[in-house]
């Protein structure tokens, strides 16, 4: 009797896992290289909820090519290094049609000369130091150049005439999209703007005390204060010019463009500005978005205000899936690898496609050009300064 | 400017100074270097944000925070010292540095990785002359340091748990003959040194407003450097390090940058070890002239 059960249980469970496989065959995969922890997890971790939104709403359209779309998810924690294993094994083990992510532009170096050697598109929804997807024809990011993103701050703050006589930097050295935006973006803006910069002070991501590097920026205070580094950084910034007396007012780029900001940085971070690919009250179809995003991001006791990079995690699987429908995928394993490169041949002649974001197409070094919204804090509330559209 | 960074140099020290003493009462006392000390200390900075939050009143956040640093210690004592103490050497420090990794992952589960504020209840907490500025509660964390560092000073030389204790620091089975009971003294040491490493969690989340569950390890191999520049098991020597320590770091970022910090702090601690193996206080008897 207990050898028949055995037998019994033994059969439903090969059973069971034959349908499973058959319906994970049916199924067109998409890899997503996530960052729940690291420097930017409190911009990173949400992005998977976006992804899941896409992937349920294009399944309850019913697929795409009549299939239905998955996600593989590896968790880099932020790591270059587990970056790298990331692509290797969503390509390898999972057999992903495409990858979305990963997050930072340091994983992204990494990343990308591996996706091209194995003919993979890989997708960050949040590198964007200059020029990192140039050299590949497999790496696309659905980013906007910092530098692009910090000149139109610079046109709006100049068209609303606030004070820009003087700026100085303040960027963390141990992190390539910091170090790109203190060292090359915003010198480069301010040359171009005809602003002096007056000092430049650095910190590591582990610093916890800013002190030194305020006292020094207080010694000669200027209008702007441009920081390149997480949030977490700008935070700790901003809290010390205060204490110290200083009223400048801090610029930055997308690296710190956290949606909960304004609470996080408190009283201390009022007239702190920068640009966003994303605004959750833009229209209807952003704000059924941040309805969705917010009452999944509960359930999950996740930070439920969506930022720009869930948005464009959002967008990434849209482009995905366009460019899989387009190319008439249909995830047949023989096929894995032409249809990979349909995938790239897709995306790179994309235009004006009516993502969330805005509308958006893909430049020739791999960048997607996008609507910018340069927004302010104010009194504990993001504020719309001015919306600059896609230029070239 | 350069009054203000010695003055931001001192202040950073305070914080070292609690960590280092924590270290350096195990080390002096047990010859045991408790790797769980940078998560005591990161214990009660989240525990004194998560009180606050939680709408307690100032000094019962406080209060609370100390506890759960006490009582942590008191924890890894229980279970790695006090269980293990006839395993080899290196088994005991292997599970402190197990405990170190338990309590970040126990607080990333629970609360994530993210940086979390503190809100202070109190306003501005500055003073200033001229052009310098001086946080109170840094100020109030110096004092504090020092003071204890005396205090506990005073408890090792002039009563009787002090005796015990240094009489278990020159051998513990002498001590033992003796009648010191070891047993009972040897947690004490744990929750004195959990206190000093708490309270300096404590004073970081107070001071620099912020608390994460890896805040420990930031703090931890300047809190040890502090403790070998000074003179392992020498308390006043840990307050000399950590003060040291602190200003070093902030005039290497005044005159140099951000990147030659670890090179400056380090530099220094091969530059000490090289002329004073024994650290700057340490005398060549270690045993004999700690604390």
């Amino acid at each position: 009797m207990k050898f028949h059960g055995f037998i019994a249980t033994a059969m439903t469970a090969a059973l069971g896992l034959g349908f499973t496989a058959a319906t994970a065959a049916q199924d067109l995969v998409l890899g997503y290289i996530a960052a729940k922890t690291g420097p930017f997890v409190s911009l990173s971790k949400t992005n998977e909820i976006a992804a899941q939104i896409a992937v349920d709403e294009i399944n309850a359209k019913g697929g795409v090519n009549g299939k239905k779309l998955r996600i593989e998810t590896f968790d880099s924690s932020g790591k270059p290094e587990q970056a790298v294993v990331g692509v290797r094994t969503l390509e390898k083990d999972e057999k992903v049609l495409a990858i979305i992510g990963p997050f930072s532009s340091s994983e992204a170096r990494v990343a990308f000369p591996i996706a091209e050697r194995l003919k993979i598109v890989t997708m960050p929804m949040a590198s964007s130091a200059p020029g990192l997807a140039e050299p590949f024809k497999f790496a696309f990011r659905n980013t906007s150049n910092e530098g692009y993103m910090f000149a139109q701050v610079m046109k709006t703050l100049k068209q609303k005439g606030i004070p820009v006589r003087s700026a100085s930097i303040a960027h963390a050295t141990d992190d390539t999209i910091s170090k790109v935006m203190g060292t090359r973006v915003f010198p480069a803006i301010f040359e171009k703007v005809g602003i002096p910069v007056e000092d430049v002070v650095t910190f590591k991501l582990s610093a916890f005390d800013l002190s030194p590097q305020v006292s020094q920026l207080a010694s000669s205070p200027t209008d702007l204060v441009a920081v390149g580094a997480p949030p977490e950084q700008a935070i700790k910034l901003v809290t010390e010019m205060r204490r110290q007396g200083h009223q400048g007012r801090l610029v930055a780029g997308s690296t710190i463009a956290a949606p909960d900001l304004p609470e996080r940085m408190g009283e201390p971070g009022n007239t702190t500005t920068l640009p966003t690919t994303f605004f959750a009250d833009l229209d209807d179809r952003t704000r059924a978005f941040a309805a969705e995003f917010a009452r999944r991001a509960k359930a999950e006791g996740e930070r439920t205000l969506p930022a720009q990079f869930d948005a464009a995690t959002y967008d990434i699987v849209l482009f995905f899936a366009h460019a899989m429908e387009q190319a008439g995928v249909t995830g047949d394993p023989d096929k894995l690898e032409a249809e990979r490169t349909a995938i790239r041949d897709r995306l790179a002649v994309m235009k004006d496609f009516p993502a969330l974001e805005g509308s958006i197409s893909f430049g020739p070094d791999g960048d997607a050009l996008k609507p910018v919204y340069v927004i302010e804090i104010d009194n504990g509330k993001w504020r719309l300064l001015g919306t600059q559209q896609v230029q070239g | 400017m350069l009054e203000q960074q010695l003055v931001n140099g001192l202040m950073l020290g305070g914080i070292y100074v609690l960590v280092a003493v924590a270290f350096t009462l195990t080390i002096g006392i047990l010859n045991f270097l408790n790797f769980s000390i940078p998560g005591v200390f990161m214990l009660s900075g989240v525990f004194t944000w998560a009180l606050l939050k939680m709408g307690l009143p100032w000094p019962l956040a406080i209060l609370g925070a100390l506890a759960v640093g006490a009582v942590a210690s008191l924890v890894v004592e229980r279970c790695t010292y006090s269980w293990m103490r006839s395993s080899d050497h290196y088994v005991p420090l292997v599970s402190s540095m197990g405990f170190l990794i338990l309590f970040e992952n126990l607080v990333l589960v629970q609360w994530g990785s993210d940086l979390q504020r503190v809100v202070l209840p109190f306003a501005d907490l500055n003073i200033r002359f001229a052009s310098l500025v001086v946080s109170i509660p840094q100020l109030v964390s110096l004092v504090l340091a020092i003071g204890l560092v005396f205090c506990l000073r005073m408890l090792l030389q002039k009563t009787q748990m002090g005796r015990g204790l240094r009489a278990i620091a020159e051998s513990p089975s002498t001590a033992e003959i003796l009648g010191v009971v070891v047993a009972r003294l040897v947690p004490m040491v744990f929750v004195i040194g959990g206190l000093f490493a708490a309270l300096g969690g404590m004073l970081f989340a107070l001071n620099y407003q912020q608390v994460h569950p890896f805040m420990g390890e930031e703090v931890a191999l300047k809190g040890i450097s502090a403790m070998v520049i000074g003179g392992m098991g020498n308390v006043w020597g840990s307050v000399l390090g950590g003060l040291l320590i602190g200003v070093v770091e902030v005039l290497s970022i005044h005159f140099f940058n951000a990147d030659f910090v670890d090179f400056s702090v380090y530099g220094l601690l091969l530059v000490i070890l090289f002329f004073k193996p024994t650290g700057l206080l340490g005398a060549s008897g270690i045993v004999r002239e700690k604390f």
